[in-house]
Parts: structure tokens; C-alpha cells; sequence
């Protein structure tokens, strides 16, 4: 059933076996009902004879293979609702096999190097495991992960400052997946170190962007990162946040020159003198640190919180 | 109208040109600002990322101090803003742990209730005073000014806690922009990321991130560029000679605060916004406004 409205949709085409630059084709369809992504590029190869690649194979969000960025923005074609205006592009941060089609083997890598399987401290017992909900809430969570790195795709540390060192979000919910399983014993800071997870800048674009709504920034990398903040004595990240802490202790504010001489080192810290210099000149520096009124009370809080930890 | 203001850190240290031109703009709407000079720091990405008691706690308390004036807090940062919500509505719905930090609080004679809310000075704008309201006080409509705005990640997204734009479109900055007579500009980075929580670890990154937004406004030939964090504000302004340089390009776009370009729309004097307090010079912005520093 037609509305008589159609959607004008421009379709990233690129074969790099043949094509010198990638190019867009742009065909009109006929919008009809409840209408999907997925279901424009049918029309494309089946009505409109324009032999786009695509992936796809359930069609209900369950396989995680469909994904293409629609008007920027990274989604699965099988659940996006068609509007009458559509830019489709393949996935971004992982290079394209054709057209659509992308080739997600360095990320799955990625994955794979994190050894994301239940590694036991102790030897399975029986069925059923003595486990409560509670005990398996935090994992429990990130099992509805269908691995189709569409949170990777839109992550800006891979896209805007190409830093490869970072292994992604999705990478790193199949980690945490692990990680937070309560008969889990794996080296599973050295892993999230190694993916460089310090270089996730929160700016919850994979939590945006997940298709089966799971929030990537907090109950997957936020919860490694406090594990890793426990437990690594000398990554610069790590060892920042509990600078960090240690200043709010002392003085219940931030005081930005002391946190930045005793994160980044005293040589460091040298070399961001005439940047120090301009903003002292602004007003924009205190020497000497702040005390927040009633600081008593707040020291009085941490021993309240670390009298339990 | 009135509300418990929370400054956040910067506005006390690396930003004092926005928690005094967030006062001097109070006055003129007739915002009644009750500042909370006790609160500590909400823990930035820094404490919530290794220590989550603590962080409830020190976030409570500050919700606490605003229970006890009878007020909703409100920000001018955007870190600070969700850290402060996510807080309060954790502790809402979970009473278990409402009972847990509340034990933590009574060693000060302190307690969560959570019968206050959280908002922004960009909200208060729209939400409590209003578009319509704001447009008949506006004595100096900046007629011209081309106006890249810049939310911040952390008044955008999660949707499902903030709920006030869509991440995916944002308007509210735009519409700010235009009530005050401002062109906003149309750049794909207005809903990105600056890069900030990754500058003091990472500095090369966060200025790779810093300098797409830049020089993107800038392509975009925008005047100046309005932040509503004072996080995003330190990426893009005193950082921005930093960015230059990993840019290979000068950018020199000025970085104002909402307050302070909401404060020219409402006729302050340049002076009382504390415009020559931004890194990046504003004489330029001033200039188009035919206005003297």
C-alpha cells in the first residue's frame, strides 16, 4: 500500500575492484507503510534494478549484520524506519568490501584477542549454578549484545582521530560481558589496557547509537574502567582518576595546576607553560588551590565511603 | 524564579568569565541564584569511573544541600549536569541504595529525599522562562552574528536521562540562537564531542577531536562558536593555539559561554560578561556588534 509519497534515497556505491572513487546513485521509491531501510534497498535491486551489495539475513535485529549509516548516523537497515530523505552510506571505521558492504574482520579480531569466553576459577560444579539474578545482573545486561558494531561505527576516536590503538566499544562490551560474570577469573584488566580503553572519551555515542538500547558507555566501559582504576598501578588513565580523587579529598573542588603536574609529570607539564602563561595573563589561573567551605564534612564522606570498601 | 546554582569547578578556576556572566545575567532575568558554596566538585568522568560509592555520594550531598534551600539545582556545565541528574534519579528509584548513601550522609546530618530536580541554564532559558518571554527582553538583537552552537555530549545524550533535545537533531542551542537575533550556524559538529575528558591523558586525541569541531565552524565562516559546558569551552578556547598547531591552520574563532552571548542579547556591557576573559579574543564579535570592549 502506497502513501504516494516517495523516498529519495542516495546510495553509496563503490566497487574497489573497479571503481576509481566511490560514487552516490540516488533512485526514487515509492514509501509505503511501516517502511524499512532494509526495505528501500530491496526495491533497489528487486523493482528498480540498481544491483546495490548489501548485507542482511534475519530481518528482526537478531543477526547484527545490516548495518549502514543512515543520514550519518549509524543504525541496523532492518529496524530504521524509512524517511523521505535518506543518505545511505556503509558503515564507517572499517573499510568497504562493496558498496554496502563492509569488512568487519580487524575489529572482529579485536574481539577475539580480548578471549571473550568464561574463564572459571573454579570447575563447573553441576546445573543449575547456585546464581542469584543479582549475581548476574551486570552481565546479564550485555548479553543482549548482538555484535553488530554498529556502537564502533560510530565511536569519533576511531572516526575523527583515527587512533587504532582503541579497540571499540563493541569489543569491549564482549569483554565486559565476561569481565562482570560472577565465576569469571580472567586477566581481564590487562585486556581492557591493551584496547587501550583510556582512550574512550565518554561522549556515549555508542550508547546513542545501540540498536538493543544497551548503554555501551556505562555498564560496559565505565564499569571496566573502574576495575582498571583498582587495579593498575601505572596506567597514566587509571593513575589520572585517582589523582583526580585524591585532589577533590584534599580540597572538595579541582585545582586544574596541580591535577596537571601530577598527572602528566613535571617535564610534561613544562612543556604547557606558555599555554599556562596566556590563561594566568586571563585570570584564568589560581596558583594556589581553593578549599571548599566545609571541607571537613566532605572528608568526613570519604571515610564514610572507604570504612566500606 | 528561583534555584540553588551549582557552578561546577571551572566556573571557580579555569572559567571565571562564566560564573560572572551567568550572575550579571541572573539579575537581569530575574533569576534569584542561590549559589552552593559547600559542594564539592560532581567528579567529572574522573570519580564515576573508579569509584561509583563516592560518586553517589558527593553528588547526593550536593542534592541534599538543594533539598534543604527547597530548590532545583541549577548548572552551567554539562558533565555536572548529568552527573548531578543521573544521581538523582538513581537514588529515586532505588531505594536500597537511596538507604546506603543516606548512611554515608548522616555522618554529616545530611539526607537524600529526592524531592528536587536538575537543570541546566540552557533549559531554564527555554523550559521555565521561555522563547517567547526571552525574545521581548532581548534590547540588542545581535542582527548578523553568525553563531556555531556547541552542546556537549552530556547534556544531549543518554537521551533517556536528559530527554530535553534529541541527540540526533538537536535544537534548543539553535533556537536560543535565533531568539537572540543570531544566525545559527549548520555543522555536523554541533552534537559532537570536544574531546575534553581525554586532555590531561591523552592530549594528541583530544585535540585531533577539539580540531574537527574547529575547523569545521570555521569552514562554515561562522563569527563565534557558544558553548554550554565550560569542558567543551577549555577544549575549544585556551586549547585552541594547541589545536592550531596539530592542525596546521589558524583557526582564531571566539569561544563564548551561553551566558555571555545571552548577556549581549540582553544588552550587558561586554564588560560585565567578562568577554576579554575568553583566550581567544572576542574583539572580533564585538567589532560586528559595533559594541566597545
Amino acid at each position: 500500500m502506497t502513501s504516494g509519497n516517495t523516498v529519495s534515497a542516495k546510495i553509496f556505491r563503490y566497487d574497489p575492484a573497479a571503481d576509481k572513487a566511490p560514487r552516490y546513485e540516488t533512485l526514487e521509491v515509492p514509501l509505503e507503510k511501516e517502511m524499512r531501510v532494509l526495505d528501500v534497498l530491496d526495491y533497489a535491486v528487486e523493482n528498480a534494478g540498481v544491483a546495490v551489495g548489501y548485507r542482511w539475513f534475519c530481518g528482526v535485529k537478531r543477526c547484527g549484520m545490516c548495518g549502514v549509516s543512515v543520514n550519518g548516523k549509524p543504525v541496523l537497515a532492518c529496524w530504521e524506519k524509512a524517511t523521505p530523505s535518506m543518505v545511505i552510506d556503509p558503515l564507517p571505521n572499517m573499510p568497504v568490501v562493496r558498496d554496502l558492504v563492509v569488512d568487519r574482520s580487524a575489529l572482529e579480531q579485536a574481539t577475539l584477542e580480548m578471549e571473550p569466553c568464561l574463564k572459571r576459577k573454579e570447575p563447573y560444579e553441576s546445573f543449575p549454578e547456585p546464581l542469584t539474578h543479582r549475581d548476574f545482573e551486570d552481565a546479564y545486561r550485555l548479553m543482549t549484545c548482538i555484535e553488530c558494531y554498529v556502537c564502533t561505527a560510530a565511536c569519533p576516536v576511531l572516526s575523527d582521530a583515527n587512533h587504532r590503538e582503541f579497540a571499540g566499544p563493541a569489543s569491549l562490551v564482549q569483554l565486559a560481558k565476561v569481565a562482570l560474570h560472577p565465576k569469571d577469573a580472567g586477566e581481564r584488566v590487562a585486556a581492557a589496557l591493551k584496547g587501550d580503553i583510556y582512550a574512550c572519551i565518554s561522549c556515549y555515542e555508542c550508547s546513542n547509537v545501540c540498536p538493543v538500547g544497551i548503554n555501551v558507555l556505562e555498564d560496559a566501559i565505565e564499569k571496566l574502567k573502574r576495575r582498571c582504576a583498582a587495579q593498575s598501578e601505572s596506567n597514566p588513565g587509571a593513575k589520572h582518576a585517582r589523582i583526580f580523587t585524591d585532589l577533590i579529598r584534599k580540597f572538595g573542588r579541582i585545582h586544574p595546576p596541580t591535577l596537571m603536574r601530577q598527572s602528566k609529570g613535571l617535564m610534561q607539564s613544562v612543556s604547557k607553560m606558555s599555554m599556562a602563561l596566556a590563561m594566568y595573563r586571563k585570570g584564568k589561573v589560581q596558583v594556589r588551590p581553593q578549599t571548599v567551605q566545609g571541607i571537613e564534612e566532605v572528608r568526613k564522606l570519604f571515610k564514610a565511603v572507604e570504612k566500606d570498601q | 524564579m528561583k534555584f540553588a546554582y551549582y557552578p561546577g569547578c571551572s566556573a571557580k578556576t579555569t572559567c571565571p568569565e562564566l560564573d560572572q556572566s551567568m550572575k550579571a545575567v541572573a539579575k537581569k532575568l530575574d533569576l534569584d541564584l542561590a549559589e552552593l558554596e559547600v559542594a564539592t566538585c560532581t567528579g567529572s568522568r574522573q570519580i564515576r569511573d573508579s569509584n561509583e560509592e563516592l560518586f553517589l555520594t558527593l553528588n547526593a550531598r550536593t542534592l541534599a544541600l538543594a533539598e534543604r534551600l527547597e530548590r532545583d539545582v541549577m548548572t552551567v556545565c554539562a558533565t555536572c549536569l548529568l552527573n548531578l541528574t543521573e544521581v538523582n534519579a538513581t537514588l529515586k528509584q532505588n531505594a536500597e541504595l537511596r538507604r546506603k548513601i543516606n548512611a554515608n550522609l548522616a555522618a554529616v546530618g545530611l539526607e537524600f529525599r529526592g524531592t528536587r530536580e536538575v537543570t541546566h541554564f540552557l533549559w531554564v532559558l527555554l523550559r521555565d522562562i521561555g522563547a517567547e518571554a526571552l525574545a521581548k527582553k532581548v534590547a540588542r538583537p545581535l542582527r548578523g552574528l553568525r553563531v556555531a552552537p556547541f552542546y556537549g555530549c552530556h547534556i544531549l545524550r543518554p537521551k533517556d536521562v536528559l530527554g530535553f533535545d534529541d541527540p540526533d537533531s538537536p535544537t534548543s542551542l539553535d533556537t536560543l540562537i535565533r531568539v537572540l537575533g543570531a544566525d545559527p550556524v549548520a555543522y555536523d559538529g554541533k552534537k559532537r564531542c570536544c574531546g575534553f575528558h581525554v586532555l590531561m591523558t591523552k592530549e594528541d586525541l583530544a585535540l585531533k577531536i577539539s580540531g574537527r569541531r574547529l575547523s569545521q565552524a570555521r569552514d562554515e565562516a561562522a563569527d563565534c562558536l557558544v558553548t554550554t559546558c565550560p569542558l567543551c569551552h577549555s577544549s575549544l578556547d585556551p586549547y585552541q593555539s594547541a589545536v592550531e598547531k596539530t592542525l596546521g591552520r589558524k583557526i582564531r574563532l571566539p569561544v563564548i559561554h551561553l551566558p555571555q552571548l545571552v548577556g549581549l542579547g540582553l544588552g550587558l556591557a561586554p564588560r560585565e560578561l567578562k568577554l576579554e576573559g575568553n583566550a581567544v579574543s572576542t574583539a572580533p564579535v564585538l567589532e560586528k556588534m559595533a559594541l566597545q570592549a
